[in-house]
């Protein structure tokens, strides 16, 4: 190469380098300026609060905030073993945290950051509005620690084909009719499928039916529900089903989806599952039965003076990790979805609203068939078991017992009689 | 003159470092973390604080550790035993090095090519007592159902089965393989003595197999031991905790409730066990591949 060539190539390599400097320069200058804030959370948080016919609720934040959210999404098991490892490490990135209401104990509840400060000095509008059990189940020691922002709660599905092919036009009314309306939709169809009568999966949907037949497990204040009677009276229900054939022989090895799938599947007549899941289980591209699944809220005993079984409710609440920085761009965060608007937005796409106002929306009455029905399980909503250190624990001793019961392991009062010694010793 | 050994010099030391360093690093140091903390009350929330043997004290009190120890034994003497003897079955009844011996290796062999668990949950849904392909045809010909889901022993049965189905391959590749090495003179010469199959596999065959059989069964019974996803995925340790396994009471421990101590104290447990296990047959194989060497 000659040497005005060589010259003139170093000119223009010097000039690239230059225009990419400057490119840099600029780009690096625009990044400053937007904020980052780091939310995790499931899947579900993120396209709720993302995508629907309700729209980006977080569109109108980020805007007015110059700031970006990085989702970090997981299962819920994976989510809180991440979570809680982000927390207790001495500095964490993660700036907003999704935490379901059983595993908020008062000791993980305390590596979040107490929100009393922050309600007082920029409060969440209608803060009251937002159920105060759900509230409630994320207080420690009279300080909030995180904000209530998704719900779960059981409900009675049923499939309306079925219904009509066994002679029955209405759902039932009471929870002596739900029982024997399970064992009339227990049958073989002539293509040999055979129908569950009522299928029960994970512990919330069982502490349900305990519900609707007035018992409780272990109630808000920490104390063991019963009373005894109740649940001798629920096991001897569930023994009685199951010889009968009406909750099917695989139901010691469902997992928390398998209800639903059995639903979607034709394989159960009813199944007492969360209410929001009722999309799915009408969704044709996912279910043989679209259109025919229809929800209300779990009927209550004869006699017992409600028309409805208090509501049973998993709470997804949102909070500041106290290892973290930005703390008042994370509040504005929450601030902004837990507003009474951004809550029927996010209801739209498909979130559980956790203010009984939102049920009271044209839009929201318009998209989901059962608003009122959950509204009605609301009013009286209980957690499945409350936040404690030993919750984990507790909701295995129900499972164990449940199944011991189920199978003739053990007689309804010895199992009713065992769960009460066992889980007041876990909650002392 | 008997020739001595040289001490060897520095460099050998030098050469193996990186690899005791890597031993050192992946497992000598976690396993003794792990063991200071089975001393430990541990959980997210709280510091670590001293709690002496109160772990392993609880543990021992525990009657659903007890219940899981022995489904472990009961699980692991199944799994290793059938394996070996399926593996011996095998190893004689298959024809000469060929292709068509080949193929058939190929086909034993697949299981180990499945993830556990896919192959755990394929066996899940094929056995679903309402809807599965094999509860199907086994009540077509009238066969007693295995009732898995509801039988605690039955449950425990399906693993067995399916346990033994995925990792079989792995004996029957150190079984066979060896037997690939017998010298073929000795069958000559047993035949000579008119010996029969079955006496030139008792009295030839099994006593040149020994040494890879005890070293088989001293793996099949360490990885046995931990076995985790045929139970987990199928039964989570019920129904009512009756089929619960060590490695499922450490997985709860750890990530259910989050008692780190305890989970360790499970952990070093289960070591201890699975040696005392194996020590017996570590012995054995001692005795026969090193005490002519002194």
């Amino acid at each position: 190469m000659s040497d005005k060539a060589a010259s003139q190539f170093l000119i223009r390599i010097r000039g690239a380098l230059n225009y990419a400097a400057i490119a840099a320069l600029l780009t690096s200058g625009t990044a400053l300026a937007a904020e980052k804030l780091v939310v995790m959370g499931h899947r579900v948080h993120q396209d709720v609060a993302t995508k629907g016919q309700g729209g980006d609720i977080t569109a109108v934040w980020r805007a007015a905030n110059n700031a970006e959210i990085e989702w970090i999404t997981l299962g819920i098991d994976p989510l809180r073993e991440r979570l809680f490892r982000e927390l207790s490490l001495g500095e964490t990135a993660v700036n907003v945290g999704f935490i379901l209401n059983a595993q908020a104990t008062p000791k993980i509840a305390k590596l979040f950051t107490p929100l009393n400060d922050y309600l007082a000095k920029a409060p969440i509008a209608n803060f009251s509005g937002i159920s105060p059990p759900m509230v409630k189940s994320m207080t420690f020691d009279g300080k909030i620690y995180a904000i209530p922002l998704r719900h779960a709660t059981q409900g009675l599905h049923f499939n309306e084909a079925y219904f009509k092919e066994r002679g029955i036009d209405h759902p039932p009314k009471t929870v002596e009719q739900l029982i024997d309306y399970a064992k009339r939709l227990t049958y073989v169809q002539p293509d040999g499928n055979r129908v569950s009568g009522l299928v029960l999966g994970a512990y919330s949907h069982q502490i349900a039916l305990l519900g609707a037949m007035g018992g409780s497990f272990i109630t808000s204040d920490l104390k063991f529900g019963g009373p005894d009677k109740a649940i001798v009276a629920y096991y001897q229900t569930i023994r009685e089903l199951f010889v009968a054939g009406v909750l099917p022989k695989a139901m010691p090895t469902f997992d928390q989806n398998t209800p639903l799938e059995w639903m979607m599947q034709g394989r159960a007549a009813m199944v007492i599952y969360p209410m929001a899941r009722n999309a799915q289980m009408n969704d044709p591209k996912l279910s043989k039965f679209a259109g025919r699944v229809k929800t209300v809220a779990v009927p209550a005993a004869a006699g017992s003076g409600q028309a409805f079984a208090p509501g049973i409710f998993e709470a997804w609440a949102v909070g500041i990790p106290l290892n973290t920085k930005n703390k008042d761009l994370a509040w504005s965060l929450i601030r902004h979805l837990s507003a009474p608007q951004s809550t029927v937005s996010m209801a739209v796409n498909g979130n559980g609203p956790v203010r009984l106002a939102a049920y009271d929306d044209a839009r929201l009455q318009e998209s989901l068939p059962y608003a009122s029905e959950e509204r009605n399980a609301l009013i009286n909503g209980e957690p499945a078991i409350p936040g404690f250190d030993n919750a984990p624990k507790a909701s295995d001793i129900w499972k164990e017992n449940f199944e011991a019961v189920m199978l003739g392991l053990m007689t309804p009062a010895d199992a009713a009689a065992d769960l009460r010694k066992r889980v007041t010793a876990l909650l002392r | 003159m008997t020739p001595t050994l040289r001490r060897p010099g520095f460099l050998p030391y030098l050469m193996t470092a990186p690899a005791h360093l890597l031993l050192a690093l992946f497992i000598l140091l976690p396993a003794a973390y792990v063991f200071a903390l089975s001393f430990m009350q541990s959980s997210f929330g709280q510091d670590a604080s001293f709690v002496g043997v109160e772990n392993y004290a609880k543990l021992l009190r525990d009657r659903y550790f007890w219940m899981s120890v022995w489904n472990t034994f009961i699980v692991v003497n199944s799994v290793v035993y059938i394996e070996l003897v399926l593996a011996l079955l095998l190893t004689a009844v298959l024809p000469p090095p060929g292709l068509l011996c080949r193929v058939i290796v190929s086909i034993i062999l697949l299981p180990y090519a499945v993830s556990e668990v896919v192959g755990v949950l394929l066996v899940k849904y094929m056995f679903d007592p309402e809807a599965g392909v094999v509860s199907y045809w086994l009540q077509a010909f009238g066969i007693p159902e295995l009732e898995w889901t509801t039988q605690p022993s039955h449950a425990l049965v399906l693993v067995v089965v399916l346990s033994v189905w995925l990792h079989m391959p792995f004996t029957f590749l150190i079984v066979y393989t060896a037997r690939l090495g017998l010298p073929h003179e000795l069958y000559e010469a047993a035949r000579t003595d008119g010996a029969n199959a079955w006496q030139r596999f008792r009295q030839v065959t099994l006593p040149l197999l020994m040494p890879a059989i005890l070293v088989a069964v001293v793996f099949r019974y360490i990885f046995a031991f931990r076995i985790f996803p045929e139970v987990w995925l199928l039964t989570q340790g019920g129904p009512a905790r009756q089929t619960e396994v060590l490695a499922v009471y450490l997985y709860k421990s750890a990530f259910r409730y989050y008692d780190y101590g305890m989970a360790s104290a499970t952990a070093w447990a289960m070591v201890v066990l699975s040696f005392l296990i194996a020590a017996a047959y570590l012995r054995s194989m001692y005795r026969r591949m090193f005490v002519h060497a002194r």
